[in-house]
């Protein structure tokens, strides 16, 4: 690895003042599973690293009905996996968060790596858009708030401005008889890089007939994590009747632009849209109508 | 008469495990010695080129570079395992002719000062033409990669029986053509040495090696240095599975840059070189053409394989001869031709890999036999018992099969996996299909003859029997993690009649332990076992002659039990082993010492003009059943269940077997079946790194009931023969054919992706 | 680029040491204090040869940079067990032929140890899901899913 310098500092604007000190060479290091091998690859160069674990308001999630969920940037994925909370009311983001990597990524990794790292690959975000998810920017004197889905900007870069850090998620409740997946395509059952990855919301009206919202979302089909529209549409104000799922999945699979890689061929990728956006909405739907509330 | 054995037969837990687990076992990248430096080496990053210039200046200047070296610092000789293929260097000086191939080389004071140094060399390369398919290697107008006028490094023939004659009398002839892809062995450890060429002349390697002794023949052939002056300490190895087998260019290179600085030098590796420039499995594409009789009985068989050399020759006419020679060794077909061609190409180049042409060819083999099958209506299990080879029984290649357990194995999972049950009769709908297949394989399992051109398949060893009872044997053998030395401690014990904690094992060290050809061909157990238990059993010899002296009876009438020595029922008056080895020494100046030698006398080099010959002593069997299944819509496959039934003679140490077994269809066999492949483009590897190029993890891991068939077999130590390869060679067959029971599609190109299978069954319809 | 110093605990030992900053944990422990049987399997964070225990968690020690452990808590394969005694779990692997080469067995121990620690009462599906990070080519998975088992059952 190049050497660079490196700062631990112990609070949130402390943190924004040395980003803004050091510029654009600067990157902040949460779990380090991403940079560092990046770094070791010679993918990143930063000439500064922020250490920002050591600020502790950045690693704690509350929840309340009022306000949703608000997780901080640097809670593990196996938090987050493990929470039983979340496992409750927001399951695919648990679900997401368990399939990243292996078992010691996830014990170091953390949602705002994984976020921030902008990987139209990345396993949490999928779920993070369905969810209509927020996420707030600090910078000096200045903040912002950005949809998770308007974050990304190309693969592996995002809207973060120099100085700026990603200092929390907010999540809204979610509506009664909502249910949610993520499945995730791959070779074998760790360490892997989904081939397509897709996320599906659903939230069915009182009495369970209608479909009120839905939410779809892609990993691995675009150059950023895809959310899929033209599909939700679909779905939207409908009874839930045979054929509307494969539906909306042919939806999503047209409105995504998968490549080939070492991983896949673009037509597999396409076939594999529609057959998990089909199988994570039935999925959806089941939790759904087996919610209780 | 089946003896009671006191020792072998048992579950016995590695003898070098808890050494292991708790972290003290020195591996070579764990090694210092003081003065040492970092070892580096400069890889192309061109396919083909030639080298114009190399200027070293840059490099040299950085304070703590030590050494640079080109292929001028070197002796210059070129090197191969066998030198009558000689045409690789460990630096190359004319042309490179694969990516990863080595230019220079750096010593330096650590990892980061020679990366650095690496980065100043600078090398003036004028780009040549490259080819990467052997089939368009073959053409007359590809660019030639070695000096010759082809880059057909070998083409070959060997027919036994009437072929076509066979084949214009079949009822049924099936044809296919299969390919096998490059495979990196992912040894956890990687390659690496550490060379120390002191100011006395000396040179000292520890090595990863798995054959210490032809390595340090082969040292001292490429640096043009004695014997006598290296000495080859195998450390602790990481895993080995055939890619340490001679020595790998790390080894002389490590060496040079020790003889430069007269400083120790270690070499490792990184992974991304492990994927990159390492020895693979050697690609194949084999065309096959298989006929029966109308009974199922297959009376002819042919191959035409074009493997992938790759830039520089190992051992690619040893592994395409080992492929082609399985076609009468496995079911008894009387009339079989083989051709192959072994083709150059600026990829990268093949090694040994467990198994050795084997599982390549078993997996076209047992494809098409269940394709024959499944055309003829004869159920798979049964079309292999009606043609499996039998004890004692001469193929039309002349292999001598003498115990043969194949009818057992095949016996054994059929009726263990609930094979009549599970076979699908009629192809279920719904999107999720299970299906069982089976596959069957031999192997060698004392390694073969048709090695180095030379009867190099031999073992010796040395038993000294200490004055307090405690026994050290040594043996060239290779300790791979395999358990050898557990498995030889265990023959001395028991052939000694001492207990199994009385016996030391001294191995991987030139300087005092006797030659062996290493650790492959599965042959350690039934090799070097053999010579342990002729040197124990020697040392015996001489015991008993001091105890019939000490206790007046005939030495046919001492028996050794438990390390005490008495007349055959009388129990209570006895010589411990320790005190006849102490009266031998002390009161008739006698040290105890036995000396055993296994020349392998049963096999035989085959004829060099028609190939027909016995080529291995002993011939291990097997049968494996897999049961998956099979989601139609996304083509994924998961492996429910898995039955091995092996032929190992007579298991020495059943866990040890067992363990051997059970990992090599899980993390080799499942692979190689499912996921495993390196990705070449324009000669360069693209997946080298662990979350490319995929091996299974814990959480793809099933089941695996094993079997251990004992027929035990005439020449083996007790009965043995090796298990190490055939672990995995069958499992990748199995593996397909049930995919093809559960959803009617086979796919002859390794490895069996889900995309691969989505489309196959689109192309069905399903 | 300057050395600087950070202060580390291992196995219970306190240790002051002088490093880059691009120094990885894994360097540390093996280049600078000679612990190592901690191992580099691919320096990237995908094979598990390098799990360490720190402050509790078991994570890829080439994937920490030792400036980033500073004041933190490291508990290697070295101080699994006892002066003269060794763990149940190395035991336990030793009895189920779960060690072949050994290259994996420190990272699969500590490992396995981080998820007894954490869940007493694992499931093949914890043990499988705790260890899907370390990879083993001479393939003990099943003997290694045994020696957790039987570890815990006593």
């Amino acid at each position: 690895m190049q050497e660079f310098e490196y700062v631990a500092p112990n609070t949130l604007s402390e943190a924004i003042s040395l980003a803004r000190q050091y510029g654009a060479g600067s990157h902040f290091l949460a779990g380090g599973t991403d940079l560092i091998v990046q770094m070791k690859r010679g993918i990143r160069h930063p000439s500064c690293l922020i250490n920002i674990k050591t600020i502790s308001e950045l690693n704690t999630i509350s929840y309340s009905e009022q306000d949703g969920l608000h997780i901080g940037p640097l809670v593990s994925h196996n938090s987050l996996a493990e929470h039983p909370m979340i496992r409750e009311k927001y399951v695919f983001l648990a679900e997401a968060a368990s399939h990243v990597g292996t078992f010691q990524i996830r014990e170091r990794g953390t949602i705002g790596g994984n976020i921030c790292n902008g990987s139209p690959a990345a396993d949490t975000i999928s779920p993070l858009i369905c969810l209509t998810s927020k996420l707030k920017l600090q910078g000096i004197g200045a903040e912002r708030v950005v949809l998770v889905e308007d974050f990304f900007v190309g693969p592996q870069e995002t809207a973060l401005r120099s100085g700026e850090i990603l200092s929390q998620i907010e999540i809204p409740t979610l509506p009664p008889h909502t249910g949610t997946a993520y499945l995730k395509l791959g070779k074998r059952k760790a360490l892997e890089i989904a081939i397509v990855g897709v996320a599906a919301l659903i939230t069915l009206d009182l009495k369970k007939e209608f479909c009120v919202n839905a939410r779809i979302s892609l990993a691995s089909v675009a150059p950023r994590p895809l959310p899929c529209r033209k599909a939700e549409t679909i779905l939207v104000g409908q009874k839930l009747e045979e054929g509307i799922f494969e539906h909306a999945a042919r939806a999503a699979q047209e409105e995504s632009t998968p490549i080939s890689d070492l991983r896949s061929s673009a037509e597999y990728r396409r076939e594999m849209v529609y057959v998990l956006t089909k199988r994570a909405l039935g999925q959806a739907s089941e939790r759904a109508l087996g919610s209780d509330n | 008469m089946e003896l009671g054995y006191g020792v072998i037969g048992k579950k016995v837990p590695r003898l070098d495990a808890l050494s292991k687990g708790s972290g003290n076992v020195k591996y070579v990248s764990d090694l210092y010695l003081p003065g040492l430096l970092t070892g580096k080496i400069l890889r192309s990053p061109l396919p083909h080129a030639k080298i114009l210039n190399i200027n070293i200046s840059k490099a040299l200047r950085i304070p703590g570079v030590k050494a640079v070296i080109t292929a001028a610092d070197t002796p210059q000789r070129k090197f191969c395992l066998n030198p009558a293929w000689a045409n690789n260097m460990l630096l190359q000086n004319e042309k490179v002719r694969y990516v990863g191939d080595q230019v220079a080389a750096v010593a330096a004071i650590d990892e980061d000062t020679g990366n650095e140094a690496l980065s100043l060399i600078e090398v003036d390369y004028e780009p040549l033409s490259g080819v990467f398919d052997p089939e368009e290697a073959m053409l007359p107008d590809a660019p030639k990669i070695h000096a010759e006028e082809s880059n057909i490094a070998l083409h070959g023939t060997r027919t036994f029986g009437d072929v076509d004659k066979a084949f214009e009398e079949a009822a049924y002839v099936c044809e296919g053509t299969f390919y096998s892809p490059p495979l990196a062995h992912c040894c956890m450890e990687p390659r690496g040495c550490v060379a120390y060429y002191d100011l006395s002349g000396k040179l000292t390697v520890w090595s990863t090696t798995q054959t210490p002794h032809p390595l340090r023949e082969e040292l001292s052939e490429v640096l043009d240095i004695p014997q006598s002056k290296i000495s080859v300490f195998q450390a602790p190895v990481g895993g080995a599975f055939g890619a340490r087998m001679g020595m790998d260019p790390i080894d002389g290179v490590a060496a040079v840059l020790s003889v430069k600085t007269h400083r120790p030098v270690k070499l490792v590796n990184t992974r991304e070189e492990e994927f990159l420039s390492s020895r693979i499995r050697y690609p194949m594409k084999i065309w096959i053409r298989t006929g029966a009789d109308k009974n199922g009985r297959l009376i002819a068989q042919e191959i035409k394989v074009i493997t992938d050399n790759g830039a520089y020759n190992h051992e690619g006419q040893y592994v395409m001869g080992n492929a082609g020679s399985k076609l009468a060794q496995l079911y008894a077909v009387p009339n079989i031709r083989y051709e192959g061609f072994l083709v150059y190409t600026n990829n990268v180049y093949g090694g040994a890999f467990r198994g050795y042409g084997n599982p390549q060819i078993t997996y076209a083999i047992e494809i098409q036999l269940d394709k024959i099958a499944e055309a003829l209506k004869i159920d798979p299990a049964e079309i292999r018992l009606f043609n499996a080879n039998k004890a004692n029984s001469v193929t039309a290649s002349g292999c001598k099969i003498g115990s043969c357990g194949l009818g057992d194995c095949i016996e054994t999972v059929v009726e263990e996996s609930g094979w009549k049950d599970k076979k699908v009769k009629e192809r279920k709908s719904g999107s999720k299909r299970r299906g069982i297949g089976i596959a069957c394989m031999i192997h060698g399992g004392s390694g073969v003859k048709f090695f180095f051109g030379t009867d190099c398949n031999s073992s010796s060893a040395i038993a000294k029997i200490n004055t307090d009872g405690s026994v050290d044997i040594l043996t060239g053998s290779a300790e791979l993690g395999q358990g050898s030395n557990t498995t030889l401690a265990m023959i001395a014990a028991e052939e000694l009649g001492v207990s199994l904690e009385a016996i030391n094992i001294i191995n991987g060290d030139t300087d005092t332990t006797p030659p062996c050809g290493g650790a492959w061909g599965s042959r350690q157990t039934f090799m070097a076992g053999n010579a342990v238990k002729y040197a124990a059993a020697e040392a015996k010899d001489q015991i008993l002659k001091v105890v019939s002296d000490l206790l007046e009876a005939p030495v046919e009438d001492l028996l050794i039990e438990k390390g005490k020595v008495f007349v055959k029922g009388s129990p209570s008056r006895f010589v411990t082993v320790a005190e006849a080895s102490a009266d031998s020494w002390r009161n008739r100046g006698t040290p105890i010492v036995g000396k055993g030698v296994n020349v392998d006398p049963w096999s035989v080099q085959p004829d060099m003009k028609t190939g027909y010959g016995n080529v291995s002593s002993a011939y291990a069997f097997a049968a494996q059943a897999a049961e998956v299944e099979v989601d139609t819509e996304t083509g994924c496959v998961e492996v429910i269940d898995f039955w091995c039934a092996h032929d190992v003679g007579k298991a020495i140490n059943p866990l040890g077997a067992e363990a051997q077994i059970k990992g090599g269809v899980i993390s080799m066999g499942l692979g190689y079946a499912l996921m495993e492949a390196l990705v070449l483009k324009n000669g360069a590897v693209q997946n080298t790194n662990f979350a490319d190029y995929k091996i299974p993890t814990m959480l793809d891991a099933f089941d695996v009931k094993t079997y251990l068939i004992e027929p035990i077999d005439k020449y083996g130590p007790f009965g043995a023969k090796g298990v190490g390869e055939p672990a995995m060679i069958p499992s990748a067959a199995a593996i397909a054919n049930a995919i093809h029971d559960a959803v009617g599609v086979w796919i002859n190109d390794l490895p069996i992706t889900p995309e691969k299978v989505f489309a196959a069954l689109r192309e069905k319809n399903i | 680029m300057a050395k600087v110093s950070v202060t580390i605990e291992v196995n219970g030992e306190s240790h002051e040491v002088l490093v880059k900053n691009s120094t990885t944990l894994l360097d540390l422990l093996r280049e600078e204090l000679l612990l190592t049987g901690t191992k580099k399997g691919c320096d990237s964070g995908e094979c598990g040869a390098c799990t360490v225990i720190l402050d509790g968690k078991a994570v890829n020690a080439c994937l920490v940079l030792a400036v980033d452990a500073n004041f933190g808590k490291v508990e290697t394969v070295e101080g699994l067990g006892g002066e003269n005694a060794f763990h149940p779990l190395q035991e336990q692997f030793a009895q189920h032929g779960a060690i072949q080469c050994g290259y994996c067995t420190p990272g699969m121990l500590m490992s396995s140890k981080a998820l007894i620690d954490r869940n007493p009462c694992p499931n093949d599906m914890d043990i499988k899901t705790a260890l899907s990070g370390n990879l083993c080519r001479c393939g003990g998975y099943l003997q290694i899913i045994d020696a957790v088992k039987s570890t815990v059952k006593k």
